[in-house]
């Protein structure tokens, strides 16, 4: 089936009214709305004729119960005992005791307090109103004012093949966190299957005055997987957040990112690394918004490209008009390893405010010749040599993780993928005339 | 024993011919020196013989002796001739980001030890290593830790170019300049690091512009190298003759 038919059967499922309404709305704008195509600015790289032909099954339905322990086996190198975890299979929330976290469901959720985190308001994006048409139950977390976890709280969404019929799943968790004043929390999203899925994640994260949020979007799908997360922050003063998208594998990984800087004195630092292989795309669309002044935003965004893969790379900031002595910067670096991989890097800089510092760049160049040279002339292989300088670009990022397990587990995952890296061949052969080093 | 032979050797680079017919021997434990004027060749000689691959050999044969075999040095890659114990420190050393200077020294060293059938070391022992030989060049130890060359100054280049030396070992050392960029002390440091690497068994050749490298590492023969070969070879007073005189009466 189609990604906006048949909602009759999730519709007879029982739920609250308020929930059915909520829902229902959006069930109605989304199959009024086209599916976007290259010809929407947001799409204009990135082809979604594949995912909208695909015929899909929607995860209701579906029992996975009792299957959490053979998946973690399986992922069993994914998993660190130090972070706490909450885990989706294929889609639906395992219900699990957690040490120490305050966990609610929107079931649990009466009228009143239902309106606190669904807003009637219905976005114009898509895969936003697509997962609302299809939303289920809701996880929410509050984390209480002052509290701060020292343990990394990891969600996971796995997605398991004997749980499938024929068609691959298509599903679409939503999570909603506060955090309260002056606490601190760190907080993983990943994503693993073996199969392919279409994984449609909605999450809104609220940082409180004070607050502070490490947050790590690890994505490493399997190759014919989509997964798509839409993920909103909304920053009250002098909070600071602090975002990692990794982007490893997949078909098509999309982040939307949209930081709302509403306090004074809030600072958001948002890092990515995508490295692409063969013939997969990562696509990243950054949306910080300064509100309100005196607000810090960095960008900083690093793709290492091979083979036929591809990237997007799209970053608004938008400053609005009062939001005077905001700070913003971004960084959008690309290393291209083969001459078929492409990267379509698009900065957008909306300034409405005096009294600002915005700077915005973007590079694209291969690796360096001398220092592939410098190296091999010290017994380093050409390949070794070229896993080393990749390494070393991506790496940057992960100097920024505060949290040392954290920035250890990603360093060993990371160092997995480039360990793999295929050569191509235009980066082995180098001749002397092509000097591509476009570095600024 | 002859280490490198070279005969009648051309190369170009993007179209612009650097070596004219270069004719050159060096035996095991020798010192060379090699000095001539700015844009000569001096540089792309080195790195031809390193294996630069910005660098087109149009003529003439480059012979290396691998276990007692004189081998077409040109046939091997980068790394094999690194390997096989060619070394270049370079006149401008590359900076490399993102990469520490002690994993660049260790993967070096292992890749060396691997070729030659040898177990590699651990970290632990590595660092052990590396820091006798800093000791030699009077190093810190926190230039371990830093990218390779990144921020470094122009003389804290050069030294760690012969660090790299010191661990590596190899059999035919080619110093480009390395003289240059280093104060009166580190030259000294340098000189006497150099000297305590110079044996029977390894061969030097030391570009440079000046008398006072020369003073420190006393050469076998000088020779004056312009327009893309050798003009004339001499011993050491070759280079006292050009510090006073200069390379006018060459012409
Ligand atoms: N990529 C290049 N393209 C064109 N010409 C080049 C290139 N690299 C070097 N050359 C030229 O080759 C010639 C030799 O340069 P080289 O660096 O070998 O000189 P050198 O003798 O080492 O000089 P110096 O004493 O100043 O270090 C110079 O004229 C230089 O401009
Ligand atoms: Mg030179």
């Amino acid at each position: 089936m189609n990604l906006t038919d048949d909602f009759q059967n999730l519709n007879s499922l029982p739920t609250t009214k308020s929930f059915q309404a909520w829902r229902s709305l959006a069930q109605k704008k989304v199959t009024e709305l086209p599916f976007p195509t290259r010809k929407q600015e947001e799409w204009k790289y990135t082809n979604l004729d594949e995912l909208k032909a695909t015929s899909w099954q929607s995860n209701f339905g579906t029992t996975a119960i009792g299957q959490k322990d053979n998946l973690q086996a399986e992922y069993s190198k994914f998993l660190l005992s130090q972070f706490e975890t909450i885990s989706f299979i294929n889609g639906s929330y395992q219900k699990a005791t957690l040490q120490s976290l305050p966990v609610r469901f929107t079931s649990e959720l009466s009228e009143t307090e239902f309106h606190t985190y669904f807003s009637s308001f219905l976005t114009e994006d898509y895969f936003e109103l697509l997962n609302r048409a299809w939303s289920q139950e809701g996880l929410i977390i509050e984390i209480p004012a002052g509290k701060s976890y020292d343990k990394p709280l990891c969600i996971d969404f796995y997605y398991s093949s004997s749980d499938l019929k024929k068609e691959p799943l298509a599903a679409h968790p939503r999570i909603f966190i506060n955090v309260g004043a002056s606490a601190n929390l760190k907080l993983i999203f990943r994503t693993f299957g073996k199969e392919s899925y279409f994984n449609n994640l909605v999450a809104r994260v609220n940082l409180a005055k004070d607050s502070h949020v490490e947050f790590v979007n690890f994505q490493a799908n399997f190759n014919s997987s989509y997964s798509f997360t839409n993920i909103d922050f909304s920053l009250a003063e002098n909070s600071t957040l602090k975002s990692f998208n990794i982007s490893l594998s997949g078909k098509l990984n999309r982040e939307r990112l949209n930081i709302r800087h509403q306090g004074h004195g809030a600072s958001s630092f948002c890092y990515g690394a995508y490295l692409t292989q063969e013939q997969a795309q990562s696509d990243h669309y950054t949306n910080i918004e300064h509100l309100v002044g005196q607000g810090k935003s960095v960008q900083l965004y690093k793709g290492l490209l091979s083979d036929e893969s591809r990237a997007v790379f799209n970053g608004r900031v938008f400053i609005a008009p009062g939001a005077i002595k905001t700070d913003s910067t971004q960084l959008n670096n690309n290393l291209l390893l083969s001459s078929k991989a492409e990267i379509d890097s698009k900065p957008q800089l909306e300034i409405l405010a005096d009294d600002v510092k915005a700077t915005h760049g973007t590079t694209v160049g291969q690796l360096d010749e001398e220092e592939i040279f410098y190296l091999q002339s010290r017994g380093i292989s050409k390949t070794a040599a070229i896993q080393l300088l990749a390494r070393g670009f991506v790496f940057e990022i992960l100097s920024h993780v505060e949290d040392k397990m954290l920035q250890t587990w990603l360093k060993s995952q990371l160092a997995e993928t480039l360990n793999d890296l295929k050569i191509s061949d235009d980066q082995q052969s180098h001749s002397p005339v092509q000097k591509s080093l476009e570095k600024k | 024993m002859t280490m490198l032979e070279i005969k009648n050797l051309h190369a170009k680079i993007e179209e612009k011919e650097v070596l004219k017919g270069l004719n050159f021997k060096v035996n095991a434990g020798e010192v060379h020196a090699i000095m001539g004027p700015n844009g000569s060749g001096k540089s792309s000689f080195s790195k031809i013989i390193a294996g630069h691959p910005a660098y087109t050999v149009t003529a003439g044969e480059v012979l290396y002796e691998i276990n007692f075999k004189m081998k077409n040095l040109l046939e091997l890659s980068v790394d094999e001739r690194a390997k096989e114990g060619v070394f270049l420190a370079m006149q401008y050393p590359i900076e490399v980001p993102g990469v520490s200077n002690f994993h660049f020294l260790q993967m070096s060293y292992n890749a060396v030890l691997k070729h030659h059938g040898s177990e590699e070391f651990s970290e632990n022992d590595f660092r052990i290593f590396v820091k006798e030989k800093m000791k030699l060049l009077q190093m810190r130890e926190d230039f371990l830790d830093r990218d390779v060359n990144v921020g470094f100054s122009g003389g804290e280049k050069k030294r760690n170019e012969i660090l790299q030396m010191a661990v590596l070992s190899p059999r035919l050392c080619i110093l480009d300049e390395t003289d240059s960029g280093l104060d009166i002390d580190s030259l000294k440091i340098v000189g006497e690091g150099v000297n305590k690497l110079r044996s029977k068994n390894n061969a030097i050749i030391l570009i440079t512009h000046y008398q006072r490298l020369l003073d420190f590492i006393r050469p076998d023969f000088v020779h004056i190298y312009a327009d893309g070969k050798i003009q004339q070879t001499g011993g050491p007073e070759l280079a006292l003759k050009l510090e006073k005189q200069g390379y006018d009466w060459l012409k």
